[in-house]
Order: structure tokens, then C-alpha cells, then sequence
């Protein structure tokens, strides 16, 4: 599982995750996308190359959605494959967390 | 039909119950997908069934005898059955069904939002049958999953 981040605008920061959101795959990003979501006010986390979610990843997700949103922030996802989305759906984390599918809707949601 | 603590074939898996057995768990799913050729759909309903079926067991199972030292595993079998993959998921901690769990309240906003109990219901999503049996001192939990 990889974690790397660009700044996509002023302030704006997109995670881009590539791999499995499984146990091993949360597991080895969980520190460093804590660390993320702690530092960050407007975060875009593309999930564009993930494969796969369960509810680790889940976990990981909402945690990180919280953390960012108790500084007054926002945190959407980004263009997640339908097997992903499915998931996400299902658990009614869609509730809870954006999902977006165009980067510009994106930075203009989180930048707000 | 053999047992899943049957082990020492491909399609059957034996870890530890710890957070390092799970982290077995991914390899060996793309091992046993990939030998019975089954499709996106198939291998991503059987890593999630196997996914939180092992979970559950290593978060809340409860080993009953300091003297058994199988409570300390977790036995997985992926099997074909007819048109259908049959995933077995065996553990000798507590009697422990997890189907009684209720069903989670989807979440309205994200300061009360649960971060756990999405298990089971993830895995009626995407398992056509569910079926829990205590044997003896087994707990057995079996998916039926479409292929």
C-alpha cells in the first residue's frame, strides 16, 4: 500500500493511495495517514488506484474524515472504482464522507 | 466433506489469531483466487468474507482453555461448490456467533459515526449464505459465495 501527497491548490492536499485497503494495506498507511489528517484542513484523498476496501480501511477513512473536520475542515474522496464505491456505499460511509469523481469539484469542496 | 482444520492444502489456511496471522491472510487469497481462476467479482466478495470473518475471530474471540492451544488459530478453507465457492472460517475459542450481531444503524454524521461493527453486515452484502454451527468445541462459520 502507498501513500504519497501533492498540493493540487493553495492549502489543498491530495492523497494518493495505490494498493489494497485490507488489514495489511491499512496497517502499514495508518500512521502516516493519521499524521495526514492531523495536519491538514483540506484533504482529497484519491482512491483512484485502490482495489480493494474492507472495514479496516473503512476505519481508517472515517477516522481520518473526523480528524480533519474537529480543525474546522473537510476531507472528500476522490474518484473511487466501483468495487470500492460499492463498499462505501453499502456501509453508508458515503453518509458520512463525500465522494467525488472531478478534482476541481473536489478542491472547491474541501477548500469552502 | 473435509474439515478446514484439514490443513496442508492450497485452499486451506492456518494462522495464528494475532494481528501477524492476519497479515497472512492477503497472500494467500491471491493464491487461492488465482488457482480456481475466479473472476474480479468472486475473489473481491472472498477477500472481504475472509477479511472479516478473521477479524472477528482475532478481535473478540475468547480463548476458553489455557490448555488448548489451537484456541490460539484460525483454520480458513476456500472450496468449490457447484456454481458457488464455499469459504469456512474455524476457530476453538468461545461459543461465538456472530450473526446475532444486530445490524448496524447506518451513520448520519461523521462525530457519531461507529468505526467498527460493519463486519458482518459487509459480509451479507456479499456472501449469498451465511451459516454459524458450534461443533464440539469448533466455532464454525461458513459463507456461500456466488462465482
Amino acid at each position: 500500500m502507498r501513500l504519497e501527497t501533492e498540493e493540487v491548490a493553495p492549502g489543498v492536499t491530495k492523497a494518493n493511495l495505490t494498493g489494497r485497503l485490507d488489514i495489511g494495506g491499512s496497517q502499514e498507511i495508518d500512521l502516516a495517514f493519521n499524521v495526514l489528517a492531523g495536519s491538514q484542513r483540506a484533504l482529497i484523498v484519491d482512491l483512484s488506484q485502490v482495489d480493494f476496501i474492507a472495514s479496516l480501511g473503512l476505519r481508517l477513512l472515517i477516522v481520518g474524515a473526523r480528524t480533519v473536520q474537529r480543525k474546522g475542515g473537510r476531507m472528500i474522496l476522490l474518484r473511487p472504482p466501483i468495487a470500492v464505491e460499492a463498499v462505501l456505499v453499502s456501509s453508508g460511509t458515503d453518509n458520512v464522507v463525500g465522494i467525488l469523481r472531478n478534482l476541481d469539484e473536489a478542491i472547491h469542496a474541501v477548500s469552502g | 466433506m473435509r474439515s478446514a482444520a484439514d490443513a496442508g492444502h492450497i485452499d486451506t489456511l492456518r494462522i495464528e489469531r494475532s494481528m501477524a496471522g492476519l497479515a497472512q491472510l492477503g497472500d494467500w487469497v491471491d493464491t487461492v483466487t488465482a488457482a480456481l481462476g475466479l473472476g474480479k467479482a468472486a475473489e473481491y466478495a472472498v477477500r472481504l468474507c475472509v477479511e472479516e470473518a478473521t477479524v472477528n475471530v482475532v478481535m473478540h474471540g475468547v480463548a476458553e482453555g489455557a490448555a488448548d492451544n489451537d484456541a490460539g488459530f484460525v483454520v480458513l478453507r476456500v472450496e468449490p461448490a457447484q456454481d458457488a465457492l464455499r469459504v469456512t472460517v474455524e476457530d476453538r475459542c468461545g461459543a461465538f456467533d456472530p450473526l446475532h450481531a444486530p445490524p448496524p444503524e447506518p451513520p448520519i454524521d461523521l462525530e457519531t459515526a461507529r468505526v467498527g461493527g460493519l463486519g458482518i453486515h459487509l459480509m451479507r452484502q456479499y456472501a449469498r449464505a451465511i451459516s454459524y454451527e458450534r461443533a464440539g468445541d469448533t466455532n464454525r462459520l461458513t459463507l456461500t459465495i456466488a462465482r
